[in-house]
């Protein structure tokens, strides 16, 4: 047998053949894991493992070799053999799980209906249980209600055969009464025809008698006559006239002598009238008494029946209740319609309830399903009742309360396969549930696992056998699969754990010195954390909605990390590397912040360290805390998908917006507006768990509690959010998530703290808006989203409106011009356009974005030409964002995705690109805008490395000037750029809500703006363009509007 | 990391319940794919009564690409250099995913019984071996003896 098993195995993967595919030199192997790795891509061959002889690969791929079926068949015998269960993965390809996006086995996940790998199959399936327990303690705590029912349903029993018994009773009574009626007068009929017959009878005799009598005379005396008239009879002559006389009296009688009618008038000497009586009668009769069955009526009012049935009909409403909706429920059954019909019109006679559970639920068939996973499915039922046939079951009022165990498997099954639902499952008739200890499979399952532990057990009693039998080899293997795979995970818990109690310590420990920041620091908090971006906890690209924003790390971390959790745990070994570094002594905070910014930033760390440890001096303990809690939270949070979609509230779902938007979003609402807003911003994402907790965390930082207060809090919405998580994603998201409630309260603490330092540094100017002008809308003169913006002819100001999908053009001072575009793509039409720009001869340029196209428009406003189309090769764009044009005409354009700058010519002919992806000089993440200074300088925002480029025309790299962060000279996002005549260069520092101006060679001038609304302030500043006045025009997005300064 | 790939979980398995004899291996704590290996010096050789320990690492595509073996003890082998790096072909050029550990390691035991001096790694050892097998051979049992039998 072992030997059978080892024939079966495939040497590569030692795992039983998977679709085994034969090689020319009659090895096999399976064909998914273990093929694909043998193949040689670059020679086209793969070489036999065994015997080392190369093959080459048929044109379609491995899937090509033959299938060596005999392998295959041997496989099935092989386990039916042993009884054990085929692998269910024979058949599967590998691909990414929908839940942990992990490469693994999938298979299709009942519960969500999704691809999921096993693992996640089993947090699933550990949460199917949970609600099945949870649904069946209800069910527990509600079958009393059928067994209530069941008592009423035998007490109508027994009222029904009351009932019927009486009509009955009633039934004969009449029988009897008319039996009688009739019989006295059909006697009396028969009298009278017998006495008239006795009369007329005895008058006929008379006449009969006599007319014999007469006859014979007759007869006798022509007789007497003709035998002696001829003879010598001496008759006298009175006598003969006697004679005559005689005889002519007698032929005068024979002649005159009317008996009476013919014969065919005594055929119907008496006759029988009944004067349609009869028939009527009858029909009467027919009609006589109809019952009335309660719920067969079509009018209930209409009582021209024999009204004795009211009785009847009343009590056999609930029982009606209970046999109709048996048969209701069985699958499939549909009421004919002349049924139907009944059933609909009876509500009224019924109790209140189910006529209003009537109304409720339509005439027309719904799906069983409904009814039977409804909790308060009573109602629910006594509608199906109504709907149903008429009933003559009077019978069964058995087993719906036994049956109704198991709505939920119904439930679940819903649309899928119901693997359950067999046929010869006994179903619960009347909720159409079936008995679970009957079906098969549950039968099977447990018998198996009955077997199971017998077989453990009796290992357990007996030695194992040093090659376990083949029977046990599923269970064991599972152990010490999961095993090896185990420690790597519960190591990454373990340094979470670890990290978790340190920080635990520290807050502790930094309590008091935690408790004045946030006192002294209320009104400082909401005028200053709004100046600066509260410092250099630097976002790691990708989680940047966590980075700048400590005050937002309530709202974004607990979701943003439950979802990193659930969605990247590959992320959990390098988290492990950073633990492992962190669970080094810390000398200072400050070497902490140093280390996260070198892990985040690699080159550009350095730069910022400075004023962040400058910042840190104050109060190290809790930066630190702050700082460990924010490493951990961006190396756990890395996809910035749902977290951020989540958080974005405007409509526009910008992939590439997403992140840096909500830079922007998160400071200003969880600083400026405290709790309130965080609250109402938590609500947008994703679970109203972290609304609540982050809320605590936001509103005791917001009213500047205690921490300990805070703490406390903290903990308090950690159990309740973590036992949440817990139950919903399971044990790891939980514990990361666990954290996360206890660092809101440390985070307002530390958050406090920054804007305090950070202010000191800030060389930071009150700027005077000159012109301000826009809002958000749709109308001319409003703005969805402004992006670009440019300078035009005559000092006009062109906005690129990009979510209204036009650009308008509006004077010098504000006023409107005019504007054109709309949405679409064809020619004119613009997808969320983003850069604009004017040419020397007044024609427009727009970068249309999602077009992913350039087009140029006459001074007027009339589509003149577009190119481009999507794509990475020369002159196809990749979500082309910022765009300018020199001197000469040549079109700049930054081609964001595809990280680079495009020029070409005012005709749109490609001319050249510079740029790649990358970080070092010269290369380029996510470039946004784009700008050429009368030196023939190319000024790029290399937004995704935080730093300005500037090239010569030729797209060799001059020089490169920023660093992320949040002091001067150092950007967050940086976006729009402009220069003006004299080569100053202003920079739109979208992150830190500023505009930054620097010399031409690259050295800081000054700086201002905040985040905000009002005058000066923006919330994702997008364009900057410079008129020839030297004014500043700015697109401030989230503002939907411009400003000038 | 795609979790322990099933295969080396059942190498394992297979190679603590039915262990090789003369070859004890032994995945470390902290990281399943690292082995700590003790071979025994096979009968009949100069090796044999020592105990070689020798560290063996599963690449990330195994079984697609060898498993890497290094001798930890000092052994004199005109295949094996001073670093304990074993010139073996079924760990270079001649490995195929058919062969397992334990395939591996029993022919690095059949390499200390055989040693092949025309195909050296260490060069010195090989000439003598060469040259002068007896000296070889007794060289080889005083390394044995001194680090393969201490400790």
């Amino acid at each position: 047998m072992e030997q059978f098993d080892q024939l079966l195995t495939c040497c590569i993967c030692l795992d039983r053949f998977r679709t085994p595919k034969l090689l020319p030199c009659q090895h096999s192997y399976c064909m998914e894991p273990c093929m694909e790795g043998l193949v040689d891509y670059v020679k086209r061959q793969v070489k036999c493992p065994e015997c080392r002889a190369e093959h080459r690969i048929p044109y379609d791929g491995i899937q090509q070799f033959p299938t060596n079926y005999t392998l295959q068949k041997f496989l099935e015998l092989h386990s039916e053999i042993t009884g054990e269960l085929p692998d269910l993965n024979a058949d599967a390809v590998m691909s990414r799980c929908n839940v942990c996006s992990e490469k693994a086995y999938v298979s299709n996940c009942a519960h969500c209906d999704k691809k999921v790998c096993d693992e996640c199959k089993n947090a699933h399936c550990d949460v199917l249980k949970r609600e099945i327990c949870r649904i069946n303690n209800q069910i527990k705590r509600g079958w009393h209600r059928l067994e209530d029912c069941l008592e009423q349903v035998e007490r109508n029993q027994t009222l029904l055969t009351q009932n019927a018994n009486s009509v009955l009773l009633e039934v004969d009574e009449i029988q009897r009464r008319l039996a009688n009626a009739i019989k006295e007068r059909t006697d009396h009929l028969k009298n009278n025809v017998e006495k008239y017959l006795t009369s007329e009878m005895k008058t006929l005799k008379d006449l009969k008698v006599n007319l014999e009598l007469e006859l014979t005379n007759i007869q006798s005396n022509s007789d007497l006559m003709e035998k002696h008239l001829e003879d010598d009879t001496k008759w006298d002559d009175n006598e003969l006239m006697d004679c005559k006389e005689i005889f002519l009296k007698m032929m005068d009688f024979i002649r005159n002598f009317d008996a009476g009618a013919g014969s065919e008038e005594f055929s119907r000497r008496i006759r029988l009238t009944t004067h349609d009586c009869v028939s009527d009668l009858s029909k009467k009769i027919l009609e006589l008494g109809d019952l009335k069955l309660h719920e067969t009526k079509i009018a209930p009012p209409e009582d021209d029946f024999s009204t004795r049935s009211t009785g009847l009909s009343r009590s056999k409403s609930d029982h009606r209740l209970v046999a109709d909706f048996r048969r209701r429920e069985e699958a499939g059954e549909r009421s004919p319609p002349s049924r139907r019909r009944f059933g609909d019109t009876r509500y009224s006679r019924d109790e209140n309830k189910s006529r209003t559970n009537f109304g409720r639920y339509n005439l027309a068939d719904d799906d069983e399903d409904d009814g039977s996973r409804n909790r308060n499915s009573g109602g629910r039922f006594r509608s199906r009742f109504l709907r149903n046939d008429d009933d003559d079951d009077f019978g069964t009022t058995s087993t719906s309360s036994t049956r109704r165990t198991e709505t939920n498997e119904e439930d679940k099954a819903g649309k899928r396969n119901r693997v359950l639902d067999t046929e010869d499952a006994s179903r619960g008739p009347l909720s159409g549930c079936i008995r679970l200890a009957d079906s098969s499979r549950i039968i099977q399952r447990l018998k198996e696992m009955e077997m199971a532990k017998i077989r453990a057990k009796r290992i357990k009693d007996n030695p194992p056998p040093p090659p376990p039998p083949v029977q046990v080899r599923p269970k064991p293997p599972s152990q010490p699969l999961a095993t090896p795979a185990q420690p790597q995970e519960d190591e990454i818990d373990k340094i979470k754990r670890e990290n978790k109690e340190k920080e635990k310590k520290e807050a502790k420990s930094t309590a008091t010195a935690v408790v004045d920041p946030p006192v002294a620091a209320p009104e400082p908090l909401v005028t200053f954390a709004t100046t600066t971006q509260p410092p250099p906890i630097v976002a790691p690209q990708r989680p940047s909605v966590i980075a700048p924003v400590i005050p937002a790390l309530p709202t974004v971390a607990p979701t943003s990390s439950i979802l990193n959790e659930y969605t990247r745990p590959n992320y959990p070994i390098e988290d492990s590397t950073t633990a492992g570094r962190r669970s080094k002594p810390r000398e200072s905070s400050s070497s902490l912040v140093d280390r996260y910014l070198a892990q985040s930033r690699g080159p550009t760390a350095s730069g910022s360290q400075s004023p962040s440890i400058a910042a840190d001096s104050q109060y190290p303990s809790g930066r630190s805390r702050y700082a460990a809690l924010r490493d951990r939270q961006s190396r756990l949070a890395r996809s910035k998908s749902s977290a951020l979609v989540g958080l974005e509230i405007s409509d526009e779902s910008d992939a590439d917006d997403d992140r840096d938007n909500d830079q922007s979003h998160l400071t200003p609402f969880t600083s400026k507006f405290g709790g309130e807003l965080a609250r109402s911003r938590s609500s947008h994402m994703l679970k109203g768990g972290s609304a609540s907790a982050s809320s605590q965390g936001a509103s005791n930082g917001a009213t500047a509690a205690a921490p300990p207060n805070s703490q406390t809090k903290g903990d308090d919405t950690l159990s309740s959010w973590a036992k949440y998580l817990k139950s919903k994603y399971g044990k790891k998201s939980a514990k990361a998530s666990s954290s996360e409630p206890l660092s809101h309260s440390m985070d307002r603490g530390a958050a406090a703290m920054h804007p305090l330092t950070l202010s000191s540094q800030a060389n930071q100017q009150r700027q005077d808006t000159l012109l301000t002008f826009g809002g958000r809308g749709g109308q001319t003169g409003m703005f969805t989203w402004p992006r670009g913006i440019a300078v035009g002819p005559g000092n006009s100001i062109v906005v690129a409106d990009s979510s209204n999908h036009r650009v308008q053009v509006f004077k010098e001072n504000g006023t409107y011009s005019f504007s054109f575009g709309s949405y679409g793509n064809g020619e004119g039409e613009f997808d969320c356009l983003a850069g604009v720009a004017v040419n020397r001869i007044g024609q427009y340029i727009i970068a249309d974005r999602y077009n992913h196209r350039i087009q140029i428009f006459d001074p007027s406003g009339t589509f003149l030409r577009a190119f481009g189309s999507q794509g990475s090769s020369d002159g196809k764009f990749s979500y082309p964002w910022g765009i300018t044009t020199d001197a000469l005409g040549f079109i700049y354009v930054c081609d964001k995705e595809n990280h680079r700058v495009q020029v070409f010519q005012s005709d749109g002919t490609f001319v050249g690109k510079f740029g790649s992806l990358g970080t070092q000089p010269g290369q380029f993440e996510h470039p946004h805008y784009i700008a050429v200074s009368s030196t023939n300088r190319v000024i790029v925002s290399d937004s995704n490395n935080h730093r300005i480029q500037i090239f010569d025309i030729s797209g060799k790299i001059m020089t490169t000037f920023g660093t992320e962060g949040t002091s001067v000279g150092q950007f967050k996002f940086p976006r729009g750029v402009a220069v003006d005549d004299q080569g100053f260069i202003y920079v739109a520092d979208s992150g830190n809500n500023r505009i930054q101006i620097f010399n031409p060679d690259g050295t800081f001038v000054r700086l201002f703006g905040r985040w905000g609304s009002g005058e000066a302030e923006f919330k994702g500043l997008e364009g900057i363009a410079v008129n020839q006045n030297g004014n500043i025009l700015v697109a401030d997005r989230e503002n939907h509007r411009v400003q000038l300064f | 990391m795609a979790g322990l790939p099933r295969r080396i979980v059942k190498e394992t398995q297979r190679l603590m319940q039915e262990p090789v004899p003369g070859i004890s291996a032994i995945p470390d704590d902290s990281n399943a794919r690292y082995f700590h290996v003790v071979v025994a010096g096979p009968e009949g050789s100069p090796f044999e009564g020592g105990v070689f320990k020798l560290e063996l690492f599963l690449p990330e595509d195994y079984p697609m690409s060898a498993p890497k073996v290094r001798f930890i003890t000092k052994i004199y082998h005109p295949n094996i250099d001073k670093l304990g790096r074993i010139c073996l072909d079924i760990l270079k050029d001649k490995w195929s995913p058919a062969l397992q550990i334990r395939t591996v390691l029993l022919s690095i035991q059949a390499l200390l019984s055989a040693p092949n001096p025309d195909d050296p790694l260490a060069n010195d050892v090989a000439e003598l071996w060469k040259v002068n097998e007896v000296e070889a051979i007794r060289n080889a049992r005083d390394w044995t003896r001194t680090y393969a039998m201490g400790n």
